[in-house]
């Protein structure tokens, strides 16, 4: 039995898609520059589905790709021609939510906020907050260990993810982890977290969660230039403050976000810094002045403190937005994402003014400063002959620069299509061939997302 | 039998190499369990990681720490308390002889793992020797990554049976101006869980919170401004419901070393088991008849100390779909309860191991 007729058996009509038309919304994903033609689409409603659809395309030597939401911005859900997509969104059920133990079992095809809007009657929420939260799933989010704004304090999605149920590559179905933040034996959940669906499909995934924070305090401040933006960064750390989250902003980001949502960001500076603290009232109010104290010497144009939980949400609406805000400034542009030591922040920042200076491409700066996470926007104009190669020849040197300051090419979105070719840069020969041996020792065949990450050796 | 002592990671990679194809058996400080010659066979080769130590680069601004893994978690803790810095999951380091490779390999989280996660929260980047000598990195010295496999993670917890972990790179918090600790003494077993439970569920931010089941006493620290720790602190006792004593400073951490595995006999074995705070009354149930149980981290983990042998246990944990491994003592590195689907371990043990060599 070919595999066309095998996905038959398993699948109605209407959810295994075959039709050019139906076909092409599976192209591509957040990064459009990579388009291909899958040979078919399934849309599972079960796990067994999933698991029969693994199996039969490993009987078959078809490879397959799993698909969340498609918001991977490194083309990492992008198919193969002759390859099967696998699409979870239908597998979207929250299967526990435990109060008492706090945590949540949860399919594949949850929406990462779905989770957070679950547990708040609780008191409760899912930490990893990505900018695309509203929409990208949780399967997405394991497969590249998906960050947010408050990863300094919180860590990423590894860190929140307590146990999986995967089916491997060939078929096996595994469970890795339990349901306790303690456990015995190597952590095999936090190696299959990041591993860009290499390792199989995730087909349950048990997440902590956390109490809400019992008060925020959320303080903005404005500076003249980006690097002192970045300076006041380093001061808070040593002045051994830990807030949830540290955010910089630079001035086209920021014109962005204000056209969007008018967030009140003040104008004429040319950063801003959205810092939160949270935690115990108590504690959090001593904190504030603490950080006060520490933004007044760090030479700002301006403080303005949250009065309200409304203005709070308002500033974080503005930083959360900024992305796809800046597509009010430019027709095109390529949301970049590198790592630097916290600590380099503003070398990097110098380095990247002058790199868009000398490729005469506009950059728009908003990142984590907290961890170093930088995620320069790199604005074109794709009808413009040529614009669109300046503009990833712009990109390329930014992430040299994250290597050569020490840091790492990708600090969220993965490596997926776009970064293949630096990942080498990054590692040397013997971990790029360990990556390969382990790779191939969990799926001989390469069937599981095929292509990415890893550079398919000649 | 030969034993190595590598004082460099060439050195080591040398020494896995050189010793092929003998069995590999990896010594941190041996505080888990002494080094036995009656687990060394003679055609063994010992790995002594000890002489590998020392702070490769740490820069209190970053918050990032690499370091050698035969260094005594002491003499880390030390080094970065001298900026103002800790390790925030509080390994219980009363041995001063417990090596950082031996913390990663036994996954060893304290009490302080509560507020902001355990080891495996912190390893950021690893190099570690594989069966076959050859290094291998992951990760960095960036606190967020997701470049390539991440190795590090699956380092935590491995017991020797991966690789020789050779440095690691750490994240590390700002220590908290100051802490106060709450000791809750109940009348019985029941009591203190209830008051575990309703400490674990309001909204207190707690650091750590730790249960003695035998003694029926509840610890709670805060940590944080010292001028907030009074209201805090009031507010705590609340909601525990019963008189409590606070204490600070030497007396404070001399409570807590009582709490720790440390104020448990060496001989007999220690065994760590799991839990979650819904199954905690089930799984004191079930481990009591064996010897004293704590409860560390909120209810996620209960360790209990036993003279007896693991059948029993073992089938116990079985019966209630628990896994555990004894720690410390007699038989340290065993698992215990119910064993893993081995599809996908197999396979990364595999890579790492090809020849089977790390015991
Ligand atoms: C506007 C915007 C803002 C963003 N902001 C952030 C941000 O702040 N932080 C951040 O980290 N990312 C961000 N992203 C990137 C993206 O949203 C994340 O990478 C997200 O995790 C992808 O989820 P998804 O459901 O869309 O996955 P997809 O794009 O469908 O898939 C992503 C990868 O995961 C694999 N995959 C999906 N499901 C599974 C599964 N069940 N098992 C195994 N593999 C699976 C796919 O094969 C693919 O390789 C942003 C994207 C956009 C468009
Ligand atoms: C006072 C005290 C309190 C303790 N409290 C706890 C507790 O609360 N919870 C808990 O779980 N445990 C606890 N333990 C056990 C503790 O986790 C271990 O004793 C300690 O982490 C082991 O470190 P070590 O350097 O002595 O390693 P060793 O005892 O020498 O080795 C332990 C294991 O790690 C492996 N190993 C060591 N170094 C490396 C390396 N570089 N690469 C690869 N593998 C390596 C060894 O092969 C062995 O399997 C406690 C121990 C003591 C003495």
């Amino acid at each position: 039995m070919d595999l066309a007729t095998a996905l038959a058996a398993i699948y109605p009509p209407d959810r295994l898609l075959t039709r050019a038309s139906a076909l092409a919304a599976y192209e591509s994903d957040a990064l459009t520059a990579f388009r291909t033609r899958p040979r078919a689409v399934v849309l599972a409603e079960t796990r067994q589905e999933v698991i029969d659809t693994v199996r039969l395309c490993h009987a078959a030597g078809v490879p397959f790709v799993a698909r969340g939401s498609g918001t991977s911005l490194s083309g990492g859900s992008v198919p193969l021609d002759d390859g099967i997509v696998i699409a979870l969104n239908r597998l979207n059920r929250i299967v526990r939510l435990d109060p008492v133990d706090r945590i949540a079992v949860v399919e594949p095809g949850v929406i990462n906020l779905d989770i957070s809007a679950a547990a708040e009657p609780f008191g409760l929420y899912y930490a990893p907050d990505p900018s695309s939260q509203s929409v990208c799933t949780i399967g997405g989010n394991v497969a590249f260990n998906s960050g947010g704004a408050h990863c300094f304090r919180h860590g990423m999605t590894a860190n929140h993810v307590l146990g999986l149920e995967v089916v491997l590559p060939d078929g096996a179905v595994v469970r890795l982890g339990g349901d306790s933040v303690e456990d015995v034996g190597p952590d095999l959940a936090g190696l299959f977290v990041g591993s860009e669906g290499l390792f199989g499909v995730a087909l349950e995934v048990t997440v902590r969660l956390l109490p809400r924070p019992e008060s925020y305090r959320t303080v903005l401040a404005s500076y003249t230039s980006l690097q002192a933006a970045g300076d006041a960064v380093t001061r808070i750390i040593a002045a051994g403050l830990l807030p949830g989250a540290m955010e910089i902003m630079d001035r086209l980001a920021m014109d962005a976000a204000e056209a969007a949502v008018h967030a009140g960001y003040p104008p004429g500076a040319a950063a801003v810094l959205l810092v939160e603290l949270e935690g115990d009232a108590a504690q959090t109010g001593a904190e504030l002045g603490r950080l006060r104290a520490v933004l007044d010497a760090s030479g700002p144009s301006h403080i303005h403190v949250a009065a309200s939980a409304d203005e709070r949400a308002l500033l974080w609406k503005g930083r959360k937005c900024a992305f796809s805000a800046v597509g009010r400034l430019s027709p095109d542009f390529i949301v970049q994402d590198g790592v630097v030591p916290r600590t380099k922040l503003g070398d990097a920042l110098v380095a990247i003014e002058q790199l868009s200076r000398q490729h005469g491409v506009r950059v728009a700066n908003v990142f984590h400063a907290g961890d170093g996470n930088l995620h320069p926007l790199i604005l074109y104009d794709g009808r413009e002959h040529g614009a669109l190669e300046r503009a990833e020849a712009l990109a390329t040197d930014i992430l040299r620069l994250c290597i050569r300051l020490g840091g790492s090419i990708t600090g969220e979105h993965g490596v997926g299509l776009e970064k293949r070719a630096f990942l080498p840069e990054m590692y040397r020969p013997e971990d790029m061939a360990f990556m390969q041996r382990l790779r191939e020792a969990v799926d001989g065949r390469r069937l599981a997302n095929r292509g990415k990450m890893l550079e398919t050796p000649a | 039998m030969t034993v190595s002592a590598p004082p460099t990671i060439d050195a080591l990679v040398d020494a896995v190499a050189t010793s092929a194809p003998a069995p590999l058996r990896i010594a941190g400080g041996g505080t888990s369990r002494p080094r036995s010659a009656a687990a060394e066979a003679p055609g063994d080769a010992v790995l002594d990681l000890c002489a590998l130590a020392g702070i490769t680069a740490y820069d209190p601004a970053e918050c990032v720490v690499t370091v050698l893994a035969g260094t005594p978690v002491r003499q880390l803790a030390d080094a970065l308390a001298a900026h103002g810095q800790y390790l925030p999951w509080d390994p219980p380091i009363a041995s001063a002889e417990a090596t950082v490779g031996g913390m990663i390999a036994t996954g060893v989280s304290g009490p302080g793992r509560y507020r902001y996660g355990g080891v495996r929260d912190f390893v950021i980047g690893a190099r570690v020797v594989d069966g076959r000598g050859r290094l291998i990195a992951s990760g960095g010295q960036v606190v967020k990554n997701a470049a390539g496999f991440l190795l590090h993670h699956a380092l935590v917890g491995s017991a020797g049976r991966l690789g020789v972990i050779a440095e690691v790179s750490l994240k590390v918090f700002p220590r908290p101006e100051a802490t106060r600790t709450l000791v809750v003494r109940t009348g019985s077993l029941a009591e203190a869980l209830g008051a575990h439970e309703r400490l674990r569920l309001a909204n207190l931010d707690l650091d750590a919170l730790d249960l003695d089941a035998a003694s029926a006493t509840v610890s709670a620290r805060l940590a944080g401004a010292a001028d907030a720790l009074d209201a805090r602190a009031d507010r705590a006792i609340g909601v525990a419901g019963r008189a409590a004593d606070t204490c600070t400073g030497t007396a404070e951490a001399q409570h807590w070393q009582s709490q720790s595995l440390a104020s448990w006999p060496l001989a007999g074995a220690t065994v760590k088991v799991p839990a979650t705070p819904s199954g905690l009354a089930a799984v004191l149930d079930t481990l009591a008849p064996f010897g004293p149980c704590r409860v560390s981290v909120g209810g996620a983990v209960v360790y209990l100390h036993t003279p007896q042998a693991m059948d029993a246990i073992d089938a116990a944990l079985i019966a209630q779909h628990r896994v555990g491994a004894v720690v410390r003592g007699t038989g340290a590195g065993t698992r215990l309860g119910v064993r893993p689907s081995p599809a996908f371990a197999d396979r990364v043990r595999a890579t790492l191991d090809p020849d089977g060599r790390f015991r």
